[in-house]
C-alpha cells in the first residue's frame, strides 16, 4: 500500500529537520528549533521533488508550517 | 586520545551498519529526503566510524551550498568517506585563502571551492573589459594559492560553470571578446595553471551540467530568490562528480581492472557463438564493447594493470584476442589471466598473488549478477563494478564507474605499471635460475637515493598510502605532509631499475632530524614491488651513512605492529639496531652510529646517491 500524503510529508519533515523522535511532526513551524531559512530551502526542495510539483515564492514562503505545507502539498494533487 | 571501551567500540560497530544502510538506501532511491536522512545520520554518529574514513571539508563560496550538503554528504558516504563540513560564510571566500583556521576546526583535509561564474564577474560580463579574464584568472588562483601554501589540504575547486540561459546566444557565439567565449578562456587557463600542482583537482562545470543538461542543471527560482542556482535533481550528479574527485585525491587508488570476456570485453559467449559470432567491431552491438576496450586501453597508458577472468577456454580465448582484427585489446595488454572454469573469486586471489597487489586493489568488471555477487560476498575488498547487460548502456556505465578515478599519472605510475608486466618475465627468469645470489645478480639491479625530492612528493604519499607489508609505522600521510616532512626533517626516495625494468620509486625514509644529536626514522616503507632483493638494506644505509656525516650519535626507529606489516617485525634488529624499551613498554630500536655495516646487498650492481634533486 503506498504511504499517505501526509505520512510521506511527515518522513519528509523528520529527515530534513531535526524533529526528535515521539516529537509531533504536526505541531512544527518556523517557530520550532532547528527549522532556519537553510532548513526551510531544504524541506522546499524535498517536498517538490517528491510531490513533483513546483511552489511559487509566495507558496514558499507561506508554508511555514507542517499544517501549512500538508495543505499546499493537498491543493496541488 | 582516548582509548575505545568495549560499549563505544559496540556502538562503533551499530554506527558503522547504520551508515551502510543510510548509503545503500540513497544508492536504490536517491532523494533530497534520503540525502538528508543520510547527512542526519553521519552528523550523529561519532567522529571515527570504522569502515569509513574520516574527512574534514571546509567549502569556500559565493552562493548558497547548504542545499547541496547532504548531497555531497550522501555521494561520499557511497564511496566510504563520513564527511564534516565547515562552512565559510557566504560569499567571503579570499579572507578564509588568508586565514583557513578562520573556517573553523579541525583544519579541513581537503577544500571545495564553489565560485558562482555569474557572482564573480558581475555585471561587468555583459560588457567585459579587456583584463577581465586575467583579473578573474588571478582571483581563483589567489585564493586557491592561499589555501595550498597555508595548509596541507588537497584543494578541489570548480572552474566557472556555463550559465543556464545566455542572454548573448548568437552574437556571443562568435564575439571573441564576449563573456562567453571569455569564461571558456578562463576555465582552460585555470587548468593549464593548476594542472600540475599535486594537491589541486579541478572539477570541470561544463562537463558536469553538460552531462545533465544547462537548461536542467538550474533553477532559476532558487537561484533569484536564494542564491541556490541548482535545480534539487542535478543535485546527486554534482555530488557524484565531487566525491569522485575527493575519492581520487584521498583514497588509495586502484591498481588494476580484472574483466570478464563473455558479453563484456565482447558481445555474445565465445564457446557458444564462435569467433565469427561474438560482437566487436564499429558497428552496434559491436560498437559498445569496442568503446569498453577503447577505456581500458585509456586506462592502461594511465597506470592500471588490465587482467582477465573469464570462464572459457584460455586457448579459444587468446587466439580469438590474437587473430580478431576488431579486437581493440590483445593478450599481451593484460599482465595476467585466469581462463578457466574455476571459481572466479578463487581466481581473482590467484591474480592479486600473481602480480604482488593486494585485493583492495582491484577492480571486477563483469555482466553476471551471479559473478558479480560471489565476488562481493567472497572478497569484499574488491570493487565490483557489474558491467551492463543492454550495450546501451555503456557509455553511461563507463561514465559512472568507479574505483578507476586517478588524478596526475606520472612517470612512476606508468613505471610502476610496466615493472608489473615484466615480473612475469622476470618469474620465469627465475625459475631458470639454479639459485637466489645467481638470479639476483643477473638482474643487474641499479638503485637512485634522493633526499627532498619535491618532484616526487604525490609517489612518496602514495607509497605511505598504499604500503601495509613492508612499513614499519604505516603512517598514512598526504602530499601537504611530506611536503611539511620535507621541510622539516629528511625524506628519501629510493627507485629502482634492473634490465627488465625501470620501477620508478619503490622505497621511502621519513627522518626526524630535530633533536641534534639523535635522529629518529619516523617512516620506512618499501613497495612490495621490490620485494625479495634485500635492497631496503641501501636505504637504511643512505640514512646511516648521513647521519655520521651529520654528527649524529644515534638513530632510534620503531616498529608498529599491524595485521599485514609482521614480515617487518625484525628488520631493524636483523640489521645492527638493539631493542629497547620506550614508554607505556612500546618496543622501540636504537643504533650507535658507527656499527652501521657497509656491506653493499648482494645483486645490487649500482647505488647513486642526489641530493635534492628539484
Amino acid at each position: 500500500m503506498s504511504e499517505s500524503t501526509e505520512a510521506t510529508l511527515e518522513r519528509i519533515f523528520r529527515s530534513v529537520l531535526k524533529v526528535r523522535p515521539g516529537e509531533d511532526v504536526a505541531s512544527v513551524s518556523v517557530e520550532s528549533h532547528g527549522w532556519d531559512s537553510v532548513a526551510h530551502l531544504n524541506l522546499i526542495l524535498a517536498v517538490e521533488q517528491e510531490f513533483r510539483f513546483m511552489m511559487t515564492p509566495d507558496e514558499a514562503s507561506a508554508a511555514s508550517s507542517f499544517r501549512a505545507m500538508l495543505d499546499l502539498v493537498n491543493s496541488r494533487r | 586520545m582516548a582509548s575505545l571501551g568495549p560499549a563505544q567500540v559496540v556502538q562503533d560497530g551499530d554506527w558503522s551498519e547504520r551508515l551502510r544502510r543510510a548509503a545503500a538506501k540513497l544508492a536504490s532511491a536517491p532523494s533530497h529526503a534520503n540525502a538528508h536522512e543520510a547527512y542526519r545520520a553521519g552528523m550523529e554518529a561519532p567522529a571515527t566510524v570504522e569502515g569509513f574514513a574520516p574527512l574534514n571539508c571546509g567549502i569556500l563560496r559565493n552562493v548558497t551550498v547548504e542545499p547541496w550538503l547532504p548531497e555531497l554528504y550522501g555521494a561520499l558516504l557511497q564511496r566510504g568517506i563520513k564527511t564534516t563540513f565547515l562552512v565559510g560564510d557566504y560569499a567571503v571566500y579570499e579572507p578564509y585563502a588568508s586565514a583557513p583556521a578562520d573556517l573553523g576546526t579541525p583544519m579541513p583535509d581537503c577544500f571545495l571551492v564553489y565560485l558562482d561564474a555569474g557572482v564573480l564577474a558581475g555585471d561587468a560580463r555583459h560588457d567585459p573589459p579587456a583584463d577581465m579574464g586575467g583579473a578573474l584568472l588571478g582571483r581563483i588562483r589567489a585564493i586557491v594559492g592561499g589555501l595550498i601554501e597555508r595548509t596541507s589540504a588537497n584543494v578541489v575547486v570548480t572552474n566557472l560553470a556555463p550559465e543556464p540561459h545566455p542572454v548573448h546566444s548568437v552574437h556571443g557565439d562568435q564575439d571573441r571578446k564576449g563573456w562567453p567565449h571569455l569564461r571558456r578562456t578562463v576555465n582552460a587557463e585555470l587548468t593549464a595553471a593548476l594542472s600540475e600542482e599535486p594537491r589541486v583537482s579541478i572539477l570541470d562545470m561544463d562537463r558536469i551540467v553538460g552531462e545533465f543538461g544547462a537548461s536542467r542543471a538550474y533553477d532559476m527560482r532558487m537561484y533569484m530568490t536564494a542564491a541556490s542556482p541548482f535545480a534539487v535533481e542535478f543535485l546527486p550528479q554534482l555530488g557524484r562528480a565531487f566525491a569522485a574527485t575527493v575519492a581520487a585525491a584521498v583514497l588509495p587508488p586502484r591498481k588494476c581492472v580484472v574483466v570478464d570476456c563473455d558479453n563484456t570485453l565482447w558481445g555474445g559467449i565465445l564457446g557458444e557463438d564462435g569467433p565469427e559470432g561474438v560482437a566487436i567491431g564499429t558497428n552496434y552491438p559491436g560498437s559498445a564493447y569496442r568503446e569498453f576496450q577503447l577505456f581500458l586501453a585509456g586506462l592502461a597508458r594511465r597506470g592500471f594493470l588490465l587482467a582477465l577472468n573469464s570462464k572459457n577456454n584460455e586457448g579459444d580465448v587468446l587466439s580469438f584476442m590474437e587473430e580478431c582484427p576488431e579486437m581493440v585489446l590483445g593478450p599481451a595488454d593484460f599482465a595476467a589471466w585466469r581462463i578457466n572454469w574455476e571459481d572466479k573469486a578463487a581466481n581473482l586471489a590467484e591474480l592479486a598473488q600473481d602480480l604482488n597487489i593486494g585485493l583492495d586493489s582491484m577492480v571486477f568488471i563483469d555482466d553476471s549478477p551471479f559473478e558479480c555477487e560471489r565476488v562481493k560476498s567472497a572478497l569484499p575488498e574488491v570493487q565490483v563494478e557489474r558491467f551492463p547487460a543492454n550495450p546501451l548502456e555503456v557509455p553511461r556505465y563507463l561514465s559512472a564507474i568507479q574505483g578507476v578515478e586517478r588524478l596526475g599519472v606520472g612517470s612512476d605510475d606508468l613505471a610502476r605499471t610496466e615493472s608489473i608486466r615484466a615480473n612475469a618475465r622476470r618469474e620465469r627468469l627465475r625459475r631458470e635460475t639454479p639459485d637466489l645470489g645467481s638470479f639476483l645478480r643477473s638482474l643487474s639491479i641499479k638503485l637512485t637515493i634522493a633526499r627532498q625530492d619535491r618532484t616526487a612528493v604525490r609517489r612518496i604519499s602514495e607509497l605511505c598510502q598504499r604500503t601495509n607489508q613492508f612499513n614499519l609505522t604505516t603512517k598514512r600521510y598526504s602530499v601537504g605532509d611530506i611536503e611539511r616532512l620535507m621541510d622539516e626533517g629528511a625524506v628519501y626516495t629510493m627507485s629502482m631499475k634492473d634490465r627488465f625494468s625501470d620501477y620508478g620509486t619503490i622505497g621511502v625514509a621519513i627522518v626526524d632530524t630535530g633533536s641534534g644529536d639523535r635522529w629518529e626514522i619516523d617512516s620506512f616503507m618499501l613497495s612490495c614491488r621490490a620485494f625479495g632483493r634485500g635492497v631496503e638494506v641501501e636505504l637504511l644505509k643512505a640514512v646511516l651513512e648521513d647521519a655520521g656525516t651529520a654528527g649524529v650519535r644515534s638513530v632510534g626507529a620503531r616498529h608498529v605492529a599491524t595485521a599485514k606489516n609482521g614480515m617487518t617485525r625484525n628488520f631493524f634488529p636483523d640489521h645492527g639496531f638493539a631493542e629497547t624499551e620506550g614508554p607505556n613498554g612500546e618496543v622501540r630500536f636504537e643504533m650507535r652510529i658507527g656499527a652501521a655495516d657497509g656491506r653493499r646487498t648482494a645483486g645490487v650492481g649500482e647505488v647513486r646517491r642526489v641530493e635534492s634533486p628539484t
